[in-house]
């Protein structure tokens, strides 16, 4: 028999020795700190990530702000523009697209509003603007708009819309509209029925 | 907790073996328990737990006597041309007593007797381990044997007479 093979027969004999108590407490006081702490290589992976996430976040924001940016410029290019149809075209993609109240937007679609030679664009102004009931300049320039209208098809719009808005500040251009006699009897008829629905 | 109390005093033995002082191989141990299960997830589903713990505890023990040079083995390779001295007596001595044979080599011999006659590490293993060339782990390993063999020749006379003094 070799002396490898002499050994390792005896291979339980050889272990003899034994771990203090002492050693047990040690090691179940390092296993709390040590296995149940994040690693230093993890913290370091996930403070790249970190870092790869905010500049991916800022890219994001930047290329946002810049599309947006972009796109507003065009928008409000086409709300300048001479042609009716590119007018439209602005005030429908404000209407799909713009989530979010932009005051110089909004600025320029209540001059349009206001001043505009084309009732289509008016009326499609008018359905843009209703987007965000909430904001007072829209509110206060609809009312404005039904006491100076005289396109009946635009005036009929506002009273459709500022009747869908419950907004009683419109009963004195409606009272207006109804004793006017020049208008034509679908106006008076539609001013009537909302200022019905404003006193109910 | 409870591979630690299955497996702690196997690969304290082992540690100890390398070391031959308590606090050493107490801290090796748990150096060793730490790294295992940090790395469990390397382990494979059939492989033997306990054995894979005791490789790692071993290593990393090398690993520290290696960083403190608590061995120093002259990596040249030796032509030994010593004949290899014959012992098969050993059904007549313990086991303990070759660990006490073991414990008086020079240290160079000392760690790859036990890496390879206790813990069945190969030649190469050790040599990939010590960071020595494999023909030198093998001369080393053929001179501590004859060392080995001739001190236990030495202490089993002098075991006999104290025996025979004492009756």
């Amino acid at each position: 028999m070799s002396l490898k093979t002499y050994i390792q027969n005896h291979s339980v004999e050889i272990d003899d020795k034994k771990m203090s108590s002492q050693a047990d407490t040690i090691f179940e006081n390092r296993l709390k700190t040590e296995l149940h702490k994040p690693s230093k290589g993890k913290l370091v992976y996930l403070k790249y990530i970190s870092i790869a996430a905010c500049v991916g976040l800022l890219i994001t924001l930047s290329i946002q702000s810049i599309n947006y940016k972009q796109d507003k410029a065009t928008l409000m290019a086409n709300l300048a523009n001479d042609s009716a149809g590119a007018r439209l075209e602005g005030v429908y993609h404000f209407d799909d697209a713009y989530t979010k109240e932009d005051h110089q937007i909004i600025e320029k679609l209540v001059k349009i509003l206001h001043n505009d030679t084309n009732d289509n664009v008016k009326i499609a102004t008018i359905e843009a603007l209703l987007k965000f009931p909430n904001n007072e300049t829209i509110r206060t320039n609809l009312i404005m708009a039904l006491g100076t209208e005289t396109s009946p098809l635009v005036q009929i719009k506002l009273i459709k819309s500022l009747s869908f808005l419950r907004e009683n500040r419109a009963q004195k251009p409606l009272k207006d509209i109804i004793e006017n006699e020049q208008n034509i009897p679908i106006v008076i008829s539609n001013a009537t029925l909302a200022m019905n629905n404003l006193k109910h | 907790m409870q591979v630690y109390k299955l497996y702690k005093n196997m690969l304290y033995n082992a540690s100890w073996r390398i070391f031959r002082n308590r606090q050493d191989a107490e801290d090796a141990v748990h150096d060793a328990f730490i790294k295992g299960f940090k790395k469990i997830h390397q382990l494979e589903d059939d492989a033997n737990l306990g054995g894979w713990l005791k490789r790692i505890t071993i290593n990393h023990s090398l690993d520290i006597i290696r960083k403190r040079k608590q061995i120093w083995i002259e990596d040249v390779e030796i032509v030994d041309t010593e004949a290899e001295e014959v012992f098969d007596e050993y059904e007549t001595i313990s086991i303990d007593f070759i660990k006490q044979c073991v414990d008086q080599l020079d240290e160079k011999y000392r760690i790859i007797l036990i890496l390879y006659l206790f813990e069945n590490y190969t030649h190469i293993e050790i040599s990939r381990r010590l960071k020595l060339k494999e023909s030198t782990v093998r001369n080393q390993y053929r001179r501590g044997k004859i060392q080995l063999l001739r001190l236990i020749k030495i202490n089993t006379k002098h075991e006999f007479k104290d025996l025979h003094t004492e009756s």
